[in-house]
Protein backbone atom coordinates (compact mmCIF):
# COMPACT_ATOMS: atom_id res chain seq x y z
CA UNK A 1 0.00 0.00 0.00
CA UNK A 2 1.65 3.34 -1.08
CA UNK A 3 1.68 5.90 2.01
CA UNK A 4 2.05 8.85 0.05
CA UNK A 5 0.29 11.58 2.12
CA UNK A 6 -0.03 12.50 5.10
CA UNK A 7 -2.25 14.23 7.19
CA UNK A 8 -1.71 16.86 10.01
CA UNK A 9 -3.99 16.96 12.19
CA UNK A 10 -4.84 20.48 14.02
CA UNK A 11 -4.89 21.32 17.52
CA UNK A 12 -5.58 17.78 18.88
CA UNK A 13 -2.22 17.09 18.58
CA UNK A 14 -2.85 14.56 15.28
CA UNK A 15 0.93 14.60 13.76
CA UNK A 16 1.60 13.21 10.32
CA UNK A 17 -0.99 10.66 10.27
CA UNK A 18 -0.36 8.36 7.72
CA UNK A 19 -3.33 7.14 5.48
CA UNK A 20 -3.72 4.69 2.15
CA UNK A 21 -3.42 6.58 -0.87
CA UNK A 22 -6.68 4.70 -1.76
CA UNK A 23 -8.21 6.95 0.28
CA UNK A 24 -6.56 10.01 -0.48
CA UNK A 25 -7.71 9.36 -3.96
CA UNK A 26 -10.92 8.41 -2.34
CA UNK A 27 -11.94 10.82 -0.11
CA UNK A 28 -10.29 14.18 -1.46
CA UNK A 29 -12.52 14.52 -4.58
CA UNK A 30 -15.39 13.88 -2.35
CA UNK A 31 -15.12 16.43 0.09
CA UNK A 32 -15.07 18.83 -3.17
CA UNK A 33 -18.19 17.44 -4.40
CA UNK A 34 -20.22 17.49 -1.61
CA UNK A 35 -19.06 20.79 -0.35
CA UNK A 36 -20.24 22.24 -3.11
CA UNK A 37 -23.47 21.13 -3.81
CA UNK A 38 -24.79 21.39 -7.19
CA UNK A 39 -27.63 22.71 -8.39
CA UNK A 40 -29.15 19.24 -8.59
CA UNK A 41 -27.78 18.06 -5.60
CA UNK A 42 -29.57 21.17 -3.87
CA UNK A 43 -32.88 20.03 -5.26
CA UNK A 44 -33.18 16.18 -4.78
CA UNK A 45 -37.04 16.36 -4.52
CA UNK A 46 -37.54 18.10 -8.03
CA UNK A 47 -35.75 17.16 -11.26
CA UNK A 48 -35.85 21.13 -12.22
CA UNK A 49 -33.06 23.08 -10.69
CA UNK A 50 -33.01 26.63 -9.76
CA UNK A 51 -30.76 27.47 -13.23
CA UNK A 52 -33.40 25.74 -15.25
CA UNK A 53 -36.10 28.00 -13.66
CA UNK A 54 -34.10 30.61 -14.52
CA UNK A 55 -33.02 29.99 -17.84
CA UNK A 56 -36.26 29.72 -19.02
CA UNK A 57 -37.67 32.55 -17.55
CA UNK A 58 -34.77 34.70 -19.03
CA UNK A 59 -35.32 33.19 -22.40
CA UNK A 60 -38.95 33.64 -22.03
CA UNK A 61 -39.12 37.26 -21.17
CA UNK A 62 -36.47 38.17 -23.25
CA UNK A 63 -38.69 36.36 -26.04
CA UNK A 64 -41.89 38.19 -24.73
CA UNK A 65 -40.67 41.56 -24.24
CA UNK A 66 -39.03 41.86 -27.38
CA UNK A 67 -42.64 41.42 -29.65
CA UNK A 68 -44.33 43.35 -26.61
CA UNK A 69 -42.34 46.38 -27.53
CA UNK A 70 -42.97 46.36 -31.01
CA UNK A 71 -46.89 46.02 -30.23
CA UNK A 72 -46.71 48.10 -28.14
CA UNK A 73 -45.61 50.91 -30.28
CA UNK A 74 -48.15 49.62 -33.08
CA UNK A 75 -51.04 50.16 -30.20
CA UNK A 76 -49.55 53.48 -28.93
CA UNK A 77 -49.78 51.80 -25.17
CA UNK A 78 -47.36 52.94 -22.36
CA UNK A 79 -48.31 50.69 -20.16
CA UNK A 80 -47.10 47.94 -22.69
CA UNK A 81 -44.07 49.58 -23.21
CA UNK A 82 -43.60 49.88 -19.59
CA UNK A 83 -44.10 46.62 -19.02
CA UNK A 84 -41.24 45.72 -21.62
CA UNK A 85 -39.06 47.79 -19.84
CA UNK A 86 -40.05 46.28 -16.66
CA UNK A 87 -39.88 42.77 -18.30
CA UNK A 88 -36.45 43.68 -19.58
CA UNK A 89 -35.19 44.42 -16.07
CA UNK A 90 -36.47 41.34 -14.89
CA UNK A 91 -35.22 38.93 -17.78
CA UNK A 92 -32.00 40.91 -16.56
CA UNK A 93 -32.75 39.93 -13.13
CA UNK A 94 -33.04 36.14 -13.75
CA UNK A 95 -29.78 36.65 -16.14
CA UNK A 96 -27.99 38.05 -13.04
CA UNK A 97 -29.31 35.32 -10.96
CA UNK A 98 -28.50 32.72 -13.59
CA UNK A 99 -25.07 33.48 -12.84
CA UNK A 100 -25.14 33.91 -9.49
CA UNK A 101 -26.52 30.48 -9.18
CA UNK A 102 -23.22 29.30 -11.06
CA UNK A 103 -20.64 31.30 -9.24
CA UNK A 104 -22.17 29.60 -5.99
CA UNK A 105 -22.66 25.88 -7.23
CA UNK A 106 -19.10 26.15 -9.28
CA UNK A 107 -16.24 23.88 -7.90
CA UNK A 108 -13.68 24.36 -6.63
CA UNK A 109 -10.71 25.54 -8.32
CA UNK A 110 -6.82 24.09 -7.91
CA UNK A 111 -6.03 27.14 -6.22
CA UNK A 112 -8.58 26.83 -3.57
CA UNK A 113 -7.85 23.25 -3.26
CA UNK A 114 -4.49 24.15 -1.65
CA UNK A 115 -6.24 26.53 1.06
CA UNK A 116 -6.91 25.15 4.31
CA UNK A 117 -10.67 24.12 4.43
CA UNK A 118 -11.76 26.64 6.83
CA UNK A 119 -10.13 29.86 4.66
CA UNK A 120 -12.08 28.16 1.47
CA UNK A 121 -15.07 28.21 3.28
CA UNK A 122 -15.05 31.34 4.70
CA UNK A 123 -14.01 32.96 0.99
CA UNK A 124 -16.61 30.96 -0.64
CA UNK A 125 -19.37 32.00 1.97
CA UNK A 126 -18.37 35.58 1.09
CA UNK A 127 -18.47 34.63 -2.58
CA UNK A 128 -21.68 33.55 -1.76
CA UNK A 129 -23.06 36.67 -0.13
CA UNK A 130 -21.70 38.86 -2.32
CA UNK A 131 -23.09 37.44 -5.29
CA UNK A 132 -26.80 37.47 -3.02
CA UNK A 133 -26.33 41.17 -2.65
CA UNK A 134 -24.87 42.61 -5.98
CA UNK A 135 -27.36 41.90 -8.01
CA UNK A 136 -30.64 41.73 -6.50
CA UNK A 137 -29.26 44.97 -5.39
CA UNK A 138 -28.57 46.15 -9.15
CA UNK A 139 -32.12 44.74 -10.83
CA UNK A 140 -33.91 46.19 -7.93
CA UNK A 141 -31.89 49.35 -8.27
CA UNK A 142 -32.95 49.81 -12.09
CA UNK A 143 -36.73 48.22 -11.50
CA UNK A 144 -37.22 51.31 -9.14
CA UNK A 145 -35.98 54.52 -11.18
CA UNK A 146 -37.87 52.53 -14.42
CA UNK A 147 -40.88 52.71 -12.00
CA UNK A 148 -40.49 56.41 -10.99
CA UNK A 149 -39.93 57.41 -14.19
CA UNK A 150 -42.83 55.40 -15.92
CA UNK A 151 -45.09 56.75 -12.81
CA UNK A 152 -43.99 60.40 -14.12
CA UNK A 153 -45.08 59.86 -17.55
CA UNK A 154 -48.25 58.02 -16.67
CA UNK A 155 -49.33 60.89 -13.98
CA UNK A 156 -48.66 63.63 -16.27
CA UNK A 157 -51.16 61.42 -18.58
CA UNK A 158 -53.39 61.10 -15.79
CA UNK A 159 -53.84 64.76 -14.62
CA UNK A 160 -54.25 66.02 -18.69
CA UNK A 161 -56.70 63.29 -19.26
CA UNK A 162 -59.69 65.36 -20.30
CA UNK A 163 -57.16 67.20 -23.11
CA UNK A 164 -57.55 65.77 -26.20
CA UNK A 165 -53.47 64.83 -27.17
CA UNK A 166 -52.55 65.83 -30.20
CA UNK A 167 -49.13 64.75 -32.13
CA UNK A 168 -46.34 67.65 -33.22
CA UNK A 169 -48.41 68.07 -36.23
CA UNK A 170 -51.58 69.30 -33.81
CA UNK A 171 -53.52 66.11 -35.42
CA UNK A 172 -55.50 64.02 -32.57
CA UNK A 173 -53.88 61.32 -31.74
CA UNK A 174 -55.56 57.72 -31.61
CA UNK A 175 -56.59 56.08 -28.72
CA UNK A 176 -54.46 52.73 -27.75
CA UNK A 177 -55.74 50.13 -29.33
CA UNK A 178 -57.36 47.76 -26.53
CA UNK A 179 -57.54 44.67 -28.54
CA UNK A 180 -53.54 43.95 -29.18
CA UNK A 181 -53.56 44.95 -25.07
CA UNK A 182 -56.12 42.41 -23.87
CA UNK A 183 -54.30 40.04 -26.32
CA UNK A 184 -50.77 40.49 -25.06
CA UNK A 185 -51.52 40.91 -21.77
CA UNK A 186 -53.51 37.92 -21.63
CA UNK A 187 -50.44 36.34 -23.26
CA UNK A 188 -48.31 37.80 -20.50
CA UNK A 189 -50.48 36.04 -17.90
CA UNK A 190 -49.98 32.94 -19.40
CA UNK A 191 -46.38 33.38 -19.60
CA UNK A 192 -46.16 34.11 -15.54
CA UNK A 193 -48.34 31.30 -15.17
CA UNK A 194 -45.64 29.05 -16.72
CA UNK A 195 -42.75 30.37 -14.84
CA UNK A 196 -44.77 30.41 -11.13
CA UNK A 197 -44.96 26.75 -12.02
CA UNK A 198 -41.47 26.16 -12.82
CA UNK A 199 -40.52 28.41 -10.11
CA UNK A 200 -42.90 25.88 -7.72
CA UNK A 201 -41.42 22.91 -8.98
CA UNK A 202 -38.17 23.94 -8.15
CA UNK A 203 -38.94 24.22 -4.64
CA UNK A 204 -38.54 28.20 -4.93
CA UNK A 205 -42.53 28.69 -3.84
CA UNK A 206 -42.87 27.86 0.09
CA UNK A 207 -39.28 26.42 -0.69
CA UNK A 208 -37.40 29.72 0.29
CA UNK A 209 -36.15 27.66 3.86
CA UNK A 210 -35.38 24.45 1.53
CA UNK A 211 -31.69 25.64 0.84
CA UNK A 212 -31.19 25.81 4.65
CA UNK A 213 -32.36 22.43 4.97
CA UNK A 214 -30.15 20.91 2.31
CA UNK A 215 -27.14 22.51 3.13
CA UNK A 216 -27.46 20.72 6.61
CA UNK A 217 -28.07 17.45 4.69
CA UNK A 218 -25.75 17.78 2.63
CA UNK A 219 -23.09 19.20 5.54
CA UNK A 220 -24.44 15.82 7.69
CA UNK A 221 -24.03 13.61 4.60
CA UNK A 222 -21.12 15.30 3.41
CA UNK A 223 -18.02 13.81 2.97
CA UNK A 224 -18.02 11.83 6.38
CA UNK A 225 -21.29 9.94 5.28
CA UNK A 226 -19.85 9.35 1.46
CA UNK A 227 -16.42 8.17 3.15
CA UNK A 228 -18.30 6.33 5.91
CA UNK A 229 -20.52 4.41 3.03
CA UNK A 230 -17.28 3.71 1.14
CA UNK A 231 -16.36 2.13 4.40
CA UNK A 232 -19.37 0.11 5.13
CA UNK A 233 -18.68 -1.02 0.89
CA UNK A 234 -16.24 -2.61 2.32
CA UNK A 235 -14.16 -0.68 -0.79
CA UNK A 236 -11.37 0.15 1.94
CA UNK A 237 -11.79 -2.68 4.38
CA UNK A 238 -9.88 -4.81 3.08
CA UNK A 239 -6.21 -3.51 4.74
CA UNK A 240 -4.35 -4.58 7.79
CA UNK A 241 -5.85 -3.33 11.63
CA UNK A 242 -3.25 -0.69 11.37
CA UNK A 243 -4.51 0.57 8.00
CA UNK A 244 -8.21 0.75 9.78
CA UNK A 245 -6.64 2.57 12.60
CA UNK A 246 -5.47 5.21 9.88
CA UNK A 247 -8.66 5.75 8.41
CA UNK A 248 -10.61 5.68 11.12
CA UNK A 249 -8.53 8.73 12.66
CA UNK A 250 -8.40 10.08 9.35
CA UNK A 251 -12.15 10.34 9.52
CA UNK A 252 -12.71 11.71 12.59
CA UNK A 253 -9.91 14.41 11.67
CA UNK A 254 -11.52 14.84 8.49
CA UNK A 255 -15.23 15.10 10.01
CA UNK A 256 -14.25 17.32 12.29
CA UNK A 257 -12.35 19.59 9.71
CA UNK A 258 -14.89 19.46 6.71
CA UNK A 259 -17.91 20.31 9.24
CA UNK A 260 -19.10 24.06 7.18
CA UNK A 261 -19.54 26.79 9.69
CA UNK A 262 -23.67 26.95 9.78
CA UNK A 263 -24.83 30.63 9.30
CA UNK A 264 -25.93 32.21 12.22
CA UNK A 265 -29.17 32.17 11.50
CA UNK A 266 -29.37 29.02 8.92
CA UNK A 267 -32.99 28.69 9.85
CA UNK A 268 -33.50 31.76 7.96
CA UNK A 269 -31.51 31.54 5.24
CA UNK A 270 -33.19 32.49 2.38
CA UNK A 271 -31.80 32.12 -1.59
CA UNK A 272 -32.62 36.09 -2.51
CA UNK A 273 -31.18 35.21 -6.07
CA UNK A 274 -34.25 32.81 -6.17
CA UNK A 275 -36.31 35.57 -3.90
CA UNK A 276 -35.52 38.66 -6.26
CA UNK A 277 -36.99 36.44 -9.37
CA UNK A 278 -40.26 36.24 -7.37
CA UNK A 279 -40.78 39.88 -6.38
CA UNK A 280 -42.92 39.64 -10.09
CA UNK A 281 -45.26 37.40 -9.01
CA UNK A 282 -47.29 39.68 -6.41
CA UNK A 283 -48.45 41.78 -9.81
CA UNK A 284 -51.44 39.15 -9.35
CA UNK A 285 -53.15 40.35 -6.68
CA UNK A 286 -53.18 43.53 -8.59
CA UNK A 287 -54.83 41.78 -11.04
CA UNK A 288 -57.47 40.06 -8.88
CA UNK A 289 -58.48 43.22 -7.34
CA UNK A 290 -59.75 44.65 -10.13
CA UNK A 291 -61.17 42.13 -11.22
CA UNK A 292 -62.80 41.18 -8.28
CA UNK A 293 -64.37 45.63 -8.65
CA UNK A 294 -65.22 44.66 -12.57
CA UNK A 295 -66.04 41.38 -13.27
CA UNK A 296 -68.61 38.52 -12.46
CA UNK A 297 -68.44 37.01 -9.49
CA UNK A 298 -66.71 33.88 -11.10
CA UNK A 299 -63.49 35.66 -12.09
CA UNK A 300 -63.43 37.42 -9.10
CA UNK A 301 -62.95 34.30 -6.79
CA UNK A 302 -61.03 32.29 -9.50
CA UNK A 303 -58.61 35.50 -9.80
CA UNK A 304 -58.43 35.65 -6.09
CA UNK A 305 -57.27 32.06 -5.62
CA UNK A 306 -54.48 32.66 -7.88
CA UNK A 307 -53.38 36.01 -6.54
CA UNK A 308 -53.44 34.09 -2.75
CA UNK A 309 -51.50 31.96 -4.42
CA UNK A 310 -48.98 33.67 -5.13
CA UNK A 311 -49.23 36.23 -2.23
CA UNK A 312 -48.06 33.31 -0.10
CA UNK A 313 -45.54 31.51 -2.36
CA UNK A 314 -43.44 34.84 -3.00
CA UNK A 315 -42.70 37.74 -1.12
CA UNK A 316 -44.67 36.83 1.78
CA UNK A 317 -42.55 34.20 2.42
CA UNK A 318 -39.47 36.07 2.16
CA UNK A 319 -41.08 38.73 4.31
CA UNK A 320 -42.05 35.87 6.57
CA UNK A 321 -38.66 34.31 7.04
CA UNK A 322 -37.00 37.65 7.62
CA UNK A 323 -39.28 39.05 10.24
CA UNK A 324 -38.90 35.63 12.10
CA UNK B 1 -50.70 42.28 -15.86
CA UNK B 2 -50.14 45.73 -15.69
CA UNK B 3 -51.43 45.58 -19.04
CA UNK B 4 -54.24 43.35 -18.61
CA UNK B 5 -55.52 45.70 -16.00
CA UNK B 6 -55.78 48.42 -18.40
CA UNK B 7 -57.20 46.85 -20.84
CA UNK B 8 -59.89 45.38 -18.48
CA UNK B 9 -60.97 48.55 -17.79
CA UNK B 10 -61.00 50.31 -21.11
CA UNK B 11 -62.85 47.24 -22.58
CA UNK B 12 -65.27 47.17 -19.56
CA UNK B 13 -65.92 51.02 -18.67
CA UNK B 14 -66.29 51.62 -22.92
CA UNK B 15 -68.05 55.08 -22.32
CA UNK B 16 -66.52 56.97 -19.38
CA UNK B 17 -62.78 55.82 -19.72
CA UNK B 18 -60.50 55.99 -22.71
CA UNK B 19 -57.81 53.68 -23.25
CA UNK B 20 -55.41 55.91 -22.75
CA UNK B 21 -56.26 57.25 -18.91
CA UNK B 22 -56.58 53.31 -17.83
CA UNK B 23 -53.19 52.75 -19.64
CA UNK B 24 -52.04 55.65 -17.36
CA UNK B 25 -53.79 54.75 -14.02
CA UNK B 26 -52.52 51.05 -14.53
CA UNK B 27 -48.91 52.39 -14.93
CA UNK B 28 -49.59 54.02 -11.36
CA UNK B 29 -51.27 51.46 -9.69
CA UNK B 30 -48.94 48.48 -10.96
CA UNK B 31 -45.47 50.55 -10.52
CA UNK B 32 -46.99 51.46 -6.74
CA UNK B 33 -47.39 47.79 -6.20
CA UNK B 34 -44.11 47.13 -7.38
CA UNK B 35 -42.13 49.26 -5.15
CA UNK B 36 -43.85 47.77 -1.70
CA UNK B 37 -43.20 44.19 -3.29
CA UNK B 38 -39.87 44.60 -3.41
CA UNK B 39 -39.56 45.51 0.46
CA UNK B 40 -39.01 42.12 1.40
CA UNK B 41 -36.36 41.67 -1.20
CA UNK B 42 -34.92 45.47 0.36
CA UNK B 43 -34.89 44.00 3.94
CA UNK B 44 -33.13 40.69 3.08
CA UNK B 45 -30.38 42.89 0.99
CA UNK B 46 -30.25 44.90 3.92
CA UNK B 47 -29.51 41.66 6.30
CA UNK B 48 -27.06 40.32 3.55
CA UNK B 49 -24.96 43.46 3.52
CA UNK B 50 -25.36 43.61 7.54
CA UNK B 51 -24.00 40.00 7.14
CA UNK B 52 -21.36 40.54 5.10
CA UNK B 53 -19.91 43.57 6.47
CA UNK B 54 -19.62 41.44 10.06
CA UNK B 55 -17.46 38.78 7.99
CA UNK B 56 -15.62 41.26 6.35
CA UNK B 57 -11.85 41.38 8.86
CA UNK B 58 -12.63 37.68 9.98
CA UNK B 59 -11.00 35.64 7.67
CA UNK B 60 -9.05 32.51 9.25
CA UNK B 61 -5.80 33.64 9.48
CA UNK B 62 -3.33 31.12 7.00
CA UNK B 63 -0.73 30.76 9.18
CA UNK B 64 -2.82 29.50 12.09
CA UNK B 65 -4.72 26.93 9.63
CA UNK B 66 -2.07 25.59 7.71
CA UNK B 67 -1.53 22.70 9.95
CA UNK B 68 -4.79 21.95 8.65
CA UNK B 69 -3.27 21.38 5.03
Amino acid sequence: MNETNSYQGGSNGIVATTYPKILMEGAKPTVVQNDVATSEERTPISSITNEYVLNVAFYTFVGFLLSEAVFAVIAGSESMLEDAEAMSVDALTYLFNLWAEKIKNRPYTESELQLPIPVRDYRREMTRLYVELIPPFLSVSTLVVVTIFATRDALEEFLHSGEVMQDENGVATPDVNVNIMLWFSGANLLLDLVNVTCFARANQAFGLSIPSKRRQQSTTNGSGGELQSLLEQGSLLNNNKNDNEEICMYHNEHSRLSRRPEPVDSDSFVNLNMCSAWTVSILFVCFACFHRACTTEFFATLFEQCSYLCLITSPTACLRRHVT
Amino acid sequence: VSVLIAASIASIFKETVSGALADSLAVIVVSAIILVSLVPLLHGLYQTAHKILDMRGKEPVIEETKNFK
